[in-house]
């Protein structure tokens, strides 16, 4: 268990955070200024709070009433840094084995075979970090901070300068890095696919302040959590697998747990996972069964659940798989739903965005 | 050809501005380092200090190492009554006042290459394991490493073209202090010394040039590797 306070005044901003990390991923989602770097620094031990506590399993790493703050280089906490941040005038190899070299007091866990071959970084050892493409300097930069036998992982924004399609590629090793080694991290991002795909927990920081935490589905009818959201981008998080791929009507099938959706064209072959994000609003409601409609996606489902969130309404809805629509009030006065109501969920193929290969086939 | 009396400032004035570059570097790195650090305390008076042989003039920034390290001086006095060492009116003196003289510079230079290292891999090594002096020396000296030496050329430059302190602390003494532009003075207020100013002029040019030049590549290289 990792618990953390902290207070921290700065020029134009006030932080202060109370988070407990069981030993899962937690994700911290905020728009940026929202204090996710700043948290995290405090965390790593690269800036000191004005006061607060941080401790793990017990041992105390700061304490600023009894003046304990043990150096970055104690903590044992391997960041993750936005852009790699690779030592350019060092090898891959010599970057992977900075921290590892430098563990102390601690048994290493972690050797570079396993990290090399988790990864898929192998082919790299004796490059320069100035020949890496973005995605292979962040896999680098997640294994030289595995090597350094970390209790806690630290990601801060680790996807944020790499570019959309390259993102997807990177997402699943994260995430498998994550569960094969089996390590408690702290993920900050803006980015809510990226949250909703690496945690199960999530805390929304705004303002310097924790306004949320809990599941995504719970915390995303807080109205201005659903606020924050939205404004950043997509609200349905969904993991599916190719069914097929027609090119002849246009579109591939994907399956998400009891679902099946058409969705424009993948470029995976059938079998592989993807990741698919729709936004709240252009999902469709119908309590009749519409007739001969070219919307490719119609499927029958109940509604599950409410939110009022602010002008809006939130329909949790269950049509094999779970979905968050958007309505407004007038709208779902007027179809008269309440729990349980059997609907119609109507969405178009090229609305859902698709995130490339989650794992391949 | 000249004979060894006329090469002799040559050599002197070489291995002067290479003693006097080789001793500055490491006090320059420590001050460059700390003035490179966001906040320090005192930073005005620090960069008051190392800067200010750079606005004097030299012969004021000579006579005041006079003072300090002649006989008759605080320090001068000691290391003569203890260990009968001079340091006014020998070669040390001579690097002595170089070294003075071009310091500044080479703060100047290393300071900017110490900046130039992104504050943010520093943090990295240190979530890494490595305490703060190991940091220095394997993420930030290295980084920096490249400007430090483009700085150092140019500090044996500036030594190499001292004269208004030298000839107040180390005198103009054949053989023993007198540098380049020492033998140019000389030979410019001696009847018949054009040809020996001149051959002296070209040496000093060639010397300067090369040395700045190589100065200005390593910091080029030094550029484009970071892109």
């Amino acid at each position: 268990m990792i618990e953390i306070t902290a207070r921290k005044r700065l020029a134009d901003f006030h932080l202060d955070v109370e988070i407990n990390l069981p030993g899962e991923p937690v994700a911290v989602f905020g728009p940026s200024g929202a204090g996710k770097s700043t948290l995290l620094n405090i965390v790593a031990g690269l800036l000191r709070p004005d006061s607060g506590r941080i401790s793990i399993d017990g041992e105390v790493l700061f304490d600023s009433a009894a003046g304990i703050d043990t150096p970055a280089e104690r903590r044992g906490f391997g960041l993750v840094p936005q852009e790699g941040l690779l030592f350019p005038h060092r090898t891959v190899r010599e970057n992977l084995l900075y921290g590892y070299r430098r563990v102390r007091g601690r048994p290493r866990t972690i050797e570079l075979n396993e990290v090399a071959e988790v990864l898929e970084i192998g082919s790299l050892l004796d490059r320069y970090p100035a020949t890496l493409s973005g995605g292979e300097a962040q896999r680098v930069a997640l294994g030289r901070a595995l090597l350094a036998s970390p209790r806690l992982l630290l990601f801060d924004e680790p996807l944020a300068s790499v570019d959309g399609r390259l993102k997807w590629r990177i997402l699943p090793y994260l995430k498998l890095a994550i569960s094969h080694f089996n390590l408690p991290a702290l993920y900050v991002s803006h980015d809510p696919t990226e949250v909703t795909s690496i945690a199960s927990h999530i805390a929304v920081l705004h303002g310097g302040r924790i306004v949320a935490a809990g599941p995504y589905r719970e915390i995303i009818d807080l109205p201005e959590v659903y606020g924050i959201f939205t404004r950043e981008g997509v609200n349905n998080v969904l993991a599916g697998t190719v069914d097929a791929n027609l090119p002849e009507y246009g579109y591939s099938v994907v399956s998400v747990g009891e679902a099946t959706f058409k969705v424009a064209l993948v470029d995976a072959p059938p079998g592989a996972e993807i990741g698919l994000a729709i936004r709240a609003n252009e999902i469709i409601i119908s309590r009749g069964q519409p007739g001969k409609i070219s919307t490719r996606n119609v499927l029958r489902g109940r509604v599950a659940g409410f939110a009022n969130v602010g002008s809006l309404i939130l329909v949790h809805v269950d049509i094999g798989c779970e979905l968050i629509v958007e309505l407004t009030h007038g709208a779902a006065t007027e179809l008269l739903l309440a729990e349980g109501t059997e609907i119609w969920v109507l969405i178009k193929s090229n609305a859902f965005q698709i995130h490339s290969t989650l794992r391949p086939a | 050809m000249l004979n060894a009396a006329e090469w002799a400032p040559v050599f002197l004035s070489f291995q002067v501005a290479f003693i006097a570059t080789l001793f500055i570097i490491p006090p320059a790195i420590a001050v460059a380092w700390l003035l490179s650090r966001p906040r320090l305390r005192g930073r005005l008076l620090i960069e008051t200090l190392v800067t200010a042989p750079l606005v004097l003039p030299p012969i004021i920034t000579g006579y005041l190492l006079l003072l300090l390290l002649g006989r008759g001086g605080l320090v001068g006095g000691w290391l003569h009554s203890t260990l009968g060492f001079d340091i006014a009116f020998t070669w040390i003196g001579a690097a002595v006042a170089a070294g003075v003289l071009a310091f500044p510079l080479v703060v100047r230079a290393v300071q900017l290459s110490f900046e130039s290292v992104d504050r943010r891999l520093e943090g990295a090594s240190r979530t890494l394991g490595a305490s703060p002096w190991d940091t220095f020396f394997s993420v930030t000296l290295p980084l920096a490493a490249p400007g430090i030496l483009a700085g150092s050329l140019l500090g044996f430059a500036r030594c190499l073209g001292e004269f208004g302190a030298t000839i107040v602390l180390a005198g103009n003494i054949p053989g023993q202090t007198q540098t380049i532009p020492l033998a140019v003075y000389s030979a410019i207020n001696t009847p018949g010394g054009e040809q020996k100013a001149m051959f002296l002029l070209v040496i000093s040019i060639a010397l300067s040039i090369g040395a700045l030049v190589i100065s200005q590549l390593l910091t080029r290289k030094k550029r484009r590797a970071r892109t």
